[in-house]
C-alpha cells in the first residue's frame, strides 16, 4: 500500500507522505512514483545534457541538487528524493513543491501558469506575475476587500472544458504561502489556518485553504498579466492583442526554459495560443516604485469592477 | 555597441569587472559613462552594463529555485557558483554594479570568485558628502544616514524580520570604511580606486586612467563625448523627464545635487564630527582633507 497523492490532474505514488498533502492509502497503479534513494549529479560532459551549478537537464531527464538540503532525479514517472544529513523533510519539500513539481508536469504535458487566481461571483481571474511581481498580495487583498474566493495562490493549471468549450480551474494545491508581511490580509478568516513555515529559516507560512475554495471548476473571465519594469510609477494598462498574447502566456509557464529540452514545445504552443484565442487578456505595468494601495486599486477599479 | 570596442571586450568574455562602492558614490554616473563610451549614448533607464550581483532573478534563473526559500548565509554560499556559471556564456567583459562589501561567505570563500573576476573599481567619494546624499536615497535624515554610515554591520535593502523578498538580497556593506577597506584591502582582485572627486575635478583624465587599466584602448573624442552625455545637469533632465527605475521608490530624486563639498552646507559641526571621529583612517588613507572644525 502506498499513499496515493493527487496534486494538478496526475496521481502521485510514494511509500512516504507528501508533507501535508491530502493523501489516501492504496495499491492503485499512479502517473508518477515517488520513492527514496541515493543520487549522484551526472558525470559532467554527457552528451545531450545541459549542465547548471546546482541541476542537470537532457531530453528525459532531470536532476536537481539543493545545497545542504536534497538531491532529486526525474524522469517523466518517477522522482526520486535524497535527503541530505543535516536537513529536515520540512525543508526537502519546500523545493519539491517549488521546483520539483513543476518540472514533473512539465515533463507530464501540465503546463503551470505562474499566477494566483481567484473567484468572483463564480468567474475566475487570474494574476500573472513572476516571483515578486505582487500575485499573493492582490489575492489576499481581494479576498478580505471583494469577498473573492481564493482559487489558487501561485501554481496554476487551466484545463479545457471541450463539453462546455472553454476553459476553467480548479484548486489543485490546496495551500496558500504567504510572505508574513502580506498574511495580514488573511488573518481575520476564520477558514484559512496557518499550517506552518515552508522552512524554520524563512518567513514564508503556509496556510491551509482547503476548506475556501470553490470545489466546482469556474470558467476563466480574465487572465491579468502584471509586469514590473515600467519607468513609471503610475500603473498602466496595455491592450494585448493577436499573437502578443500568445507570447506573453508563454513567458509566464512556469519554467518555461524546460520545454525546449524535454521536447513539449508542440504541445505547449497549441495550448497556449488556444488560450489566448478565447480568454480576454489584460496586460498591466507596474514599477518597483508602484506603491502597494495604488497597484491594487487600479486592478480593482479597471479591470474588476468593469468586468463584474 | 561600437566595433572598436566590441571586439576589445570580446576578447576578455568570460570576465567580470565588479564596479563596487557605497552607494551615492558616483557608481550609476560611471556606469553611465561606459555606456556612453561603448554605445556613443546613454539612456539612464536603459544602461548597457549588467545589472547587479544582488539581483534574485539572476540568481534563480540558474539556480533552478527560487532564492526566496534561503535565508542570507545561505544565498551566500551560492553566489560565486550562480556568477561562475553566468559568465560561461557571456559573450564580452562584464560590468557588474556592487553594494555589497567584498565578504566571504561562512566557509570563509569569497562571494565574488577570483577566477572569473577581471577587476574591481572601486568608486569611493568623502563619506561627508555621501551622508546627505544617501539620507535622500533612504528617505531618512541626515542623523539616521550617519548611524548607518557608522554601523559595522550596515546593511542595504534589508528587510524587517529577515525577510528576503525583494528584487535585491540583502546586501551587507559594514560601516563606510569598512566597506572601503574590505575591497581595498582584499588581495585576490586587482583594485582601482576611483575617487568621485577627481571624476569631478579632471573627469577625462580619471576616466581614461580607469578604462586604461582594464586593458581597454579608447579613442580621445569618445572619452569626450562620454563626459559630455553624462553631465550631472542632463543625467538630472532625464531623469526629471522619464523618472529613474533605480531610484529607491520612497527618495524623492536620485540625482539631487553630485556636488563635491556641499556637506558644509548640510550638516552641523557635531554631525561632521562623528563622521571624522569614526572615518578619520580610512579618509586619510585615501587623500581625503580632514577639516578643522
Amino acid at each position: 500500500m502506498n499513499f496515493i497523492t493527487e496534486l494538478y490532474d496526475l496521481k502521485f505514488s510514494s511509500t512516504f507522505p507528501l508533507a501535508k498533502m491530502p493523501c489516501k492509502k492504496s495499491k492503485e497503479a499512479a502517473d508518477v512514483y515517488v520513492k527514496k534513494g541515493r543520487l549522484k549529479r551526472p558525470k559532467d560532459g554527457k552528451k545531450g545534457f545541459f549542465y547548471k551549478p546546482f541541476s542537470v537537464i537532457s531530453k528525459d531527464s532531470y536532476f536537481l541538487e539543493v545545497p545542504k538540503i536534497a538531491k532529486f532525479k526525474l524522469t517523466k514517472d518517477q522522482i526520486i528524493i535524497h535527503k541530505l544529513r543535516g536537513s529536515t523533510w520540512q525543508d526537502v519539500f519546500a523545493f519539491f513543491f517549488d521546483t520539483v513539481l513543476i518540472v514533473i508536469l512539465l515533463m507530464n504535458e501540465k503546463f503551470i501558469i505562474h499566477a494566483s487566481a481567484i473567484s468572483i461571483n463564480k468567474k475566475a481571474y487570474l494574476f500573472c506575475a513572476n516571483s515578486g511581481g505582487g500575485k499573493s498580495l492582490l489575492a489576499a487583498n481581494f479576498m478580505k476587500t471583494k469577498k473573492a474566493k481564493i482559487i489558487e495562490d501561485d501554481k496554476c493549471l487551466i484545463q479545457y472544458n471541450t463539453r462546455r468549450k472553454r476553459f476553467e480551474i480548479k484548486n489543485c494545491y490546496p495551500f496558500m504561502e504567504l510572505w508574513s508581511t502580506d498574511s495580514k490580509y488573511i488573518k481575520d478568516n476564520n477558514k484559512i489556518k496557518p499550517v506552518r513555515r515552508i522552512r524554520s529559516n524563512i518567513q514564508k507560512i503556509q496556510f491551509d485553504i482547503g476548506q475556501v475554495v470553490p470545489k466546482q471548476y469556474t470558467p476563466i473571465e480574465k487572465l491579468i498579466l502584471v509586469q514590473i519594469g515600467n519607468e513609471e510609477t503610475k500603473v498602466e494598462q496595455e491592450e494585448i492583442k493577436g499573437f502578443q498574447k500568445t507570447k506573453i502566456l508563454l513567458a509566464h509557464i512556469q519554467f518555461e526554459y524546460f520545454i525546449a529540452f524535454f521536447q513539449k514545445s508542440k504541445p505547449q504552443f497549441t495550448f497556449i495560443s488556444s488560450l489566448a484565442s478565447q480568454v480576454s487578456i489584460a496586460h498591466v505595468k507596474r514599477s518597483n516604485l508602484t506603491k502597494a494601495d495604488d497597484f491594487i486599486k487600479f486592478i480593482d477599479e479597471e479591470l474588476l469592477q468593469k468586468s463584474t | 555597441m561600437k566595433n572598436f570596442y566590441k571586439s576589445q571586450l570580446e576578447q576578455q568574455k568570460g570576465k567580470i569587472v565588479w564596479m563596487a562602492s557605497y552607494p551615492k558614490s558616483g557608481n550609476t554616473w560611471f556606469r553611465a559613462l561606459l555606456s556612453a563610451l561603448f554605445y556613443g549614448d546613454v539612456d539612464i533607464n536603459k544602461m548597457k552594463t549588467d545589472g547587479i550581483f544582488s539581483s534574485r532573478y539572476l540568481f534563480d534563473s540558474i539556480a533552478d529555485f527560487d532564492g526566496r526559500l534561503f535565508d542570507e548565509e545561505e544565498i551566500r554560499e551560492q553566489q560565486a557558483s550562480i556568477y561562475s556559471h553566468h559568465v560561461k556564456f557571456s559573450q564580452r567583459l562584464e560590468f557588474t554594479k556592487v553594494h555589497d562589501a567584498y565578504i566571504l561567505d561562512r566557509n570563509n570563500k569569497p562571494i565574488f570568485p577570483k577566477d572569473i573576476s577581471h577587476k574591481v573599481i572601486y568608486l569611493v567619494r568623502n563619506p561627508l558628502d555621501v551622508v546627505a546624499s544617501f539620507a535622500n536615497h533612504m528617505n531618512t535624515d541626515i542623523d539616521r544616514s550617519i548611524k548607518t554610515m557608522n554601523s559595522d554591520m550596515a546593511y542595504l535593502a534589508a528587510q524587517k524580520n529577515g525577510l528576503n523578498i525583494n528584487n535585491q538580497f540583502p546586501q551587507l556593506m559594514y560601516s563606510w570604511s569598512g566597506h572601503v577597506n574590505s575591497w581595498i584591502n582584499q588581495k585576490n582582485i586587482p583594485v582601482e580606486i576611483v575617487r568621485y572627486e577627481d571624476m569631478k575635478r579632471a573627469p577625462h583624465k580619471t576616466f581614461s586612467r580607469v578604462i586604461k587599466s582594464l586593458g581597454i584602448k579608447t579613442k580621445r573624442t569618445d572619452i569626450s563625448n562620454a563626459i559630455d552625455k553624462t553631465q550631472f545637469d542632463k543625467m538630472q533632465k532625464m531623469e526629471k523627464k522619464k523618472g529613474f527605475k533605480e531610484k529607491n521608490a520612497a527618495s524623492k530624486a536620485f540625482f539631487r545635487k553630485g556636488k563635491s563639498g556641499g556637506w558644509i552646507d548640510e550638516l552641523n559641526k557635531e554631525q561632521a564630527l562623528q563622521i571624522i571621529n569614526k572615518h578619520r583612517k580610512t579618509m586619510t588613507k585615501l587623500n581625503y582633507k580632514i577639516p578643522k572644525l
